[in-house]
């Protein structure tokens, strides 16, 4: 009996010594969050995540812009006012996921028109409308704040006019769904119309067209990133900008290269008028590291095909990215509403678009078991970047008219009456007659949330320091975690991390 | 005391000390829909100095192995591993010419192997609104395929038990073919039993508290528990647990130590979950009252690579018996999908009633406060049905489900809303069978 009451003893003090933690409520919800969502990245390939998630470190930005899975649980909490919404609608539209603002950008059709569409579509799915716009409005508020980098009066101004930048953004959204609900037409965003155009979107146009192929030289891109080697063109290796020393081509492995070839005519019939099969001869490929800040640790390969003629002027390049799922929890049944990760890609390309052939040859296709996605790397699809929000295009004026053209274009791929004949009419509604009170609501919230995100990522450094460079997640390389040699030659081997820099 | 039974408990004291010395903390994982039970179900009219074990009960000290050929449909997988596989040696029922050790060399050669196979199928229809119009959505499903086989050997336990899966999870597409029903496993553990009291475990085991609300609940081809159904409490993890019976059948006393990602999940950090269980029946000396339960248990630890609070608290009244059962229970939520700071509470209650041969009624509510500082964050389920069951193997049932949101949840969940009527059939299927090695 003594030995029992012993045992119950030990228990109970250990037990109670269980409990204790320390650790802030917040960093636990960040970096738990985060590697969940990235877990089978960590497992699979540990170094490309640690290459992520220092990059999320030093930058505030890229922190912002990989953080989908916070947003995702801050979202779904209605303790947080970014999870209360008094404009509920009960619709599901196709939703981009990830709305902020460097996911849009020009597409030229197959007719040689330009567009502004989203770009990327990783996560598109049906999701809560507010969701959506909620990121993008909280994208323009860190787009605001990010504005003007080397002039400090010009940023000043604009920080100053967030709550108009904002609500202009979240009035285009309110007014295009209205607008949308009553059938207006799905118009694409380009600059033959009448359309106001910001200057930052308005430089994007001209600037794609500037860097087109014409048909008889070579597109910008095929300058940049490829050379001519023996009178073959072929993919540069290494290092290929010098801003980002991160970014490297490497030579593909052999069984991958084996298998582009099955790749290429899957992704040629997920498109909606493929080119003949000659064009999608595969001249170079080349493993590409460190792209993207969300996808970082996705696989993403360059493959440079032959295009419509032997000439080398119009040689085309593929970006090759590896898909994965939305991250949606699922609503309503059946819960999915694509059969694969490629067909969900697919239809959101189909329904996002104005016209469905924006890019004509974004398709999608499946390597080695894995599914990707295939789109043109070209330079003449400018995609809208912070970066160049200064001078004309970094003025509150012009941040108010890119929001507003943002919200309006978000409310167009919401509105699409294919995915769900209803979902305009009953965002309309639920907006209601107030539309002031909507934009006050989401000014509100977008404000409060963006403030919020210098502290996630102050948490997030901190989880960082304390977790280790795979927060927290256990690896075991050397056994059971240990990829097979062909996945780790096509993992690749990045350029090891800068180190965690210490802010002022 | 024979000696190998003082070994065996050392052993178990020792792999139950060294499990806690790690137990800072744990993981609360996302969500599966099954749980099984395992606790004690009382039934009066057995009940006397030696009450037979329910088919699909918790092992009861004494109880003959695989008694039952079949067990009872929608309960656990039937007799325990721990049951007796043989007589006591030197008990009274060994033949008087059979030696000490002798009986003591055939107790520890008798062999008892139970397989055993438990299947829900089921028609769903669900009724919704969405961007207000009424839409509905139907489906054939299997909520649950069980196969399992048990072993006792002497003193020793173990059990393999494995379900089938969806390979994906909810929302997603990428699985193992597509969107397969794959086999995992669900149980696999080694255990020892000494003095019939204590039961060690180690492996994969079921947890406690999860799977005695299920048997007090007894119904779960008609619908989950909720600390299950809203993923509050695991069913299984991979770690040990020591349990006691309390001698007279006044109830059972548990601790757990486990990784804390449930047993769909490798360790994510270094703490543990610890669970401290107890199930006690104040009334067991009347045996018409037997079936009153009290259930009180305490979870410690935290959840995701973060270490958010994941604490649970949970209280139980029940009623439970085979033909009849009644219970309400409360179960204190701190810290909820690593959101460590989130207070909440699930309310659950039940009835169910065997009222003529086969018939089954059964009504169950959960009620779910996902903060306590919120108004309407809130989840209601209703389920009601009526079903029959024939000779204790196979059954069918009919069940009307309603599922209700406060304003703030809904916002978050839009969807969420629906009547459901489902049409279930059920299957278990088990026998014992015993060999001297």
């Amino acid at each position: 009996m003594g030995r029992l009451l012993g045992l119950g003893v030990s228990v109970l003090i250990l037990a109670g010594s269980g409990c204790a933690s320390d650790v802030d409520p917040r960093e636990a919800l960040v970096v738990s969050a985060l590697a969940e969502a990235d877990l089978v990245y960590i497992r699979s390939r540990p170094e490309l995540a640690e290459g992520k998630y220092v990059r999320m470190a030093n930058e505030r930005y890229a922190f912002y812009r990989a953080a989908v899975p916070v947003f995702r649980r801050d979202v779904d909490d209605p303790s947080r006012p970014v999870g209360r919404n008094a404009f509920a609608s009960d619709a599901l539209p196709l939703s981009l996921g990830d709305a902020h603002v460097e996911n849009f950008g020009l597409l030229r059709s197959s007719d040689g028109s330009f567009a502004l569409e989203p770009n990327d579509l990783d996560a598109a799915d049906r999701l809560p409308y507010h969701w959506d716009l909620r990121r993008l409005t909280v994208g323009m508020v860190v787009a605001a704040r990010l504005s003007n980098a080397d002039d400090d009066a010009a940023r000043a101004a604009a920080v100053a006019r967030i709550p108009e930048i904002v609500s202009a953004t979240a009035r285009g959204y309110a007014e295009g769904i209205r607008a949308f609900a009553d059938g207006a037409p799905r118009a694409p965003v380009d600059d033959a119309g009448d359309a106001a155009l910001s200057s930052l979107v308005a430089e994007a146009f001209r600037r794609g067209r500037n860097d087109q192929p014409d048909g008889t030289t070579p597109g910008e891109e095929l300058d940049e990133i490829t050379e001519i080697v023996d009178g073959q063109r072929r993919l540069l290796r290494g290092s290929v900008d010098p801003d980002e020393p991160e970014n490297v081509f490497l030579d593909l492995p052999a069984f991958a290269l084996d298998a582009l070839p099955e790749m290429l005519r899957e992704y040629r019939s997920s498109l909606l008028n493929p080119p003949p099969a000659e064009e999608f001869v595969v001249l170079d490929a080349v493993r590409e590291l460190a792209t993207g800040i969300a996808s970082w640790p996705r696989i993403r390969m360059l493959v440079l095909v032959r295009g419509p003629s032997d000439e080398d002027y119009d040689d085309v390049i593929l970006e090759v990215k590896e898909l994965a799922d939305s991250g949606s929890p699922g609503f309503r049944p059946p819960y999915v509403y694509a059969d694969t990760v490629q067909d969900r890609i697919l239809w959101a390309t189909r329904h996002a678009w104005a016209r469905p052939d924006a890019d004509p040859l974004w398709g999608t296709s499946t390597l080695l078991g894995m599914p990707v996605q295939l789109r043109r790397e070209a330079e003449m699809h400018k995609t809208l970047r912070i970066a160049r929000l200064v001078e004309d295009e970094g003025t509150p004026e012009d941040l108010e008219a890119t929001g507003a053209l943002l919200g309006r274009l978000l409310a167009r791929v919401h509105a699409d009456p294919e995915v769900d004949p209803g979902a305009a009419r009953s965002i309309a509604d639920a907006i209601g007659r107030d539309l002031e009170g909507f934009v006050a609501q989401e000014r509100d919230v977008a404000i409060e949330y963006a403030d919020g995100i210098e502290s996630d990522w102050m948490h997030f450094r901190r989880g960082l320091r304390r977790l280790g460079p795979r927060l927290g997640v256990p690896v075991d390389v050397s056994d059971r975690d240990r990829a097979s040699p062909d996945w780790q030659a096509l993992y690749g081997s990045p350029v090891p991390p800068p180190m965690i820099s210490e802010l002022p | 005391m024979n000696t190998s039974r003082l070994v065996g408990l050392g052993v178990a004291i020792a792999v139950v000390l060294l499990g806690a010395g790690g137990a800072s903390a744990q993981m609360e994982p996302a969500g599966e829909p099954d749980d099984p039970w395992y606790g004690t179900e009382y039934d009066t009219e057995a009940t006397e100095a030696e009450p037979a074990a329910e088919p699909g009960a918790e092992p009861e000290p004494g109880s003959e192995p695989g008694s039952e050929p079949g067990s009872e449909p929608g309960s656990e997988p039937g007799s325990e591993p721990g049951s007796e596989p043989g007589s006591e040696p030197g008990s009274e029922s060994e033949p008087e010419s059979e030696s000490e050790s002798d009986a003591e060399e055939r107790y520890w050669r008798t062999l008892t192997f139970t397989p055993g196979a438990q299947v829900f199928a089921e028609y769903d229809l669900d009724i919704y609104d969405e961007a207000g119009s009424t839409e509905y959505f139907h489906e054939f499903d299997v909520p649950r395929v069980w196969l399992w086989t048990a072993f006792a050997l002497g003193d020793v336990r173990a059990r393999l038990l494995m379900e089938g899966a969806r390979a994906t999870g909810a929302g997603s597409l990428v699985g193992v073919g597509g969107d397969s029903v794959v086999v995992r496993f669900r149980e696999a553990w080694l255990g020892y039993r000494a003095w019939d009291l204590f039961e060690l475990r180690a492996g994969i085991v079921p947890t406690m508290t999860a799977p005695a609300l299920g048997t007090a609940w007894g119904m779960r081809p008609i619908a989950q528990t909720g600390v299950r159904r809203f993923e509050v409490l695991q069913p299984a993890d991979l770690g040990v647990n020591l349990t006691f019976d309390i001698p007279e059948r006044f109830g059972r006393l548990g601790v757990g130590f486990y990784n804390g990602e449930g047993y769909r999940g490798r360790e994510l950090n270094r703490g543990k979950n610890t669970e401290l269980f107890g199930e006690i029946h104040p009334l067991a000396f009347v045996p018409e009252l037997a079936p009153l339960a009290i259930i009180g248990a305490y979870q410690l630890g935290s959840s995701g690579t973060g270490l958010a609070r994941s604490d649970r608290l949970t209280g139980a009244l029940a009623w439970i018996h085979s033909q009849i059962g009644a219970g309400v229970a409360a179960t204190y939520v701190l810290g909820f999908e690593e959101r460590g700071s989130q207070e909440g509470a699930l309310i659950e209650a039940w009835a169910r009633g065997n009222p003529w041969e086969g018939l089954m009624l059964a009504a169950r509510v959960n009620h779910f406060i996902r903060r306590l500082d919120q108004d309407s964050d809130t989840l209601t389920e209703l389920t009601f049905s009526v079903g029959y069951r024939l000779f204790g193997v196979i059954g069918a049932h009919v069940a009307v489900d309603g599922r209700f949101g406060g304003d703030e949840a809904l916002a978050t969940m839009p969807g969420y809303e629906r009547w459901r009527l489902r049409v279930i059939a059920e299957g278990s299927f088990e026998h014992a069978f015993t060999g001297v090695l």
